[in-house]
């Protein structure tokens, strides 16, 4: 086999076979580290190469033995992985490699989907943290994202609050009145209407919408992130994992979620300061749950400004 | 002054925005794989 043909295939036959086992040897190498992770790769790469430039490599069926003869690349991660641990003995071929894999969660995009109707009992903010969730999420289209915040805002229970509270009443009053002289005239009906009224016909189609077509997006839109998800390649378990709740993690659920009870602002800060030191959340993750618990700053902050400067105006 | 800042309202969001933070922390950590 000439060198050519070697470099022929190179440019045409290897590409996709190589690049999609490459791929996965990346995603498995994962758990190593970067500089062990890049350094693996190299090295397979490299053999690669070498194998097409020497001619040992020539069509398609002699790239696929090659590949065949290097392993899977979970095996060959699972070999790394025993290497590297002090004292280890080689990784023995034939067996069931020590390394699991799960499909790929969608643990944001339910959680979104909770918050978006479920969560928006919690006026407002839960609905808020659930569109923060949404656009956080890789697993949906621009599209997706614009009807899960359009359809509709403030959730399911923003309209039974809306219902309940800014609809309407109209009062009608007739009746007759006695003048001086004694004489009774009857006064024409007079009605006032107090808040918005709308008609039957727009108001409860509007509301059962409400209710009802929040719930409907965020079911079709978790299965889409479901499908999608699913078409991932599958996450690495990494066995004997450290445990995920330590004393700093505790520490920050409860300082947020129940020092606001005893030290306004004070204990949301101060949770949100051990979640920053915490290493069991991305720097995503952080990122997000300052944004929702900086709201406890922002939104009551612009309300009151708000209710002062009409109250004044008035 | 005293009407500018209600402060139970900014009590009622404070609290809110910390259960749902830590919902959301906690959610996170739980379906971590």
């Amino acid at each position: 086999m000439d060198r050519g043909r070697g470099m022929d295939m190179e440019r045409t036959v290897v590409d996709p076979l190589v690049e999609d086992y490459l791929r996965r040897l990346d995603a498995a190498a994962y758990p190593l580290g970067e500089d062990r992770r890049s350094e693996l790769l190299a090295g397979i790469r490299e053999h690669i190469e070498a194998s097409v430039e020497s001619g040992e490599v020539h069509d398609e069926a002699s790239l696929r033995a090659l590949l065949d003869r290097l392993g899977d690349p979970e095996e060959i991660v699972a070999a790394a992985r025993d290497d590297d641990a002090p004292g280890a003995t080689p990784y023995p071929l034939g067996a069931p490699p020590p390394v699991a894999y799960r499909r790929a969660g969608i643990g944001l995009e339910i959680t979104a989907a909770l918050f978006l109707t479920v969560g928006s009992i919690l006026f407002v903010v839960g609905w808020l943290v659930g569109v923060v969730l949404v656009w956080a999420s890789r697993r949906w289209t621009l599209g997706e994202k614009l009807v899960a915040t359009l359809v509709f805002p403030g959730g399911p229970f923003a309209a039974l609050f809306l219902a309940g509270t800014v609809s309407g009443t109209r009062s009608c009053f007739s009746g007759s009145a006695v003048d001086a002289n004694g004489v009774e005239t009857l006064t024409p009906e007079t009605c006032t209407t107090s808040g918005v009224v709308l008609p039957q016909w727009l108001g409860i189609p509007l509301l059962l919408a409400w209710l009802v077509l929040p719930i409907v997006v965020a079911g079709v839109l978790v299965m889409r992130a479901r499908r999608r998800a699913d078409a991932e390649p599958p996450v690495l378990v990494t066995p004997g994992a450290p445990t995920r709740w330590g004393g700093l993690e505790i520490a920050a659920v409860l300082l947020i979620g129940l020092g606001a009870f005893v030290l306004p602002v004070i204990g949301i800060v101060a949770g949100l300061v051990c979640a920053w030191l915490s290493d069991q959340w991305t720097r995503t993750e952080k990122w997000i749950a300052t944004a929702i618990a900086s709201t406890c700053l922002i939104v009551p902050i612009v309300a009151a400004v708000a209710l002062f400067a009409v109250r004044t105006s008035s | 002054m005293g009407s500018l800042f209600n402060i139970a309202p900014i009590l009622v969001f404070s609290w809110l925005s910390g259960v749902a933070t830590a919902i959301y922390l906690t959610v996170r950590l739980q379906t971590r794989r």
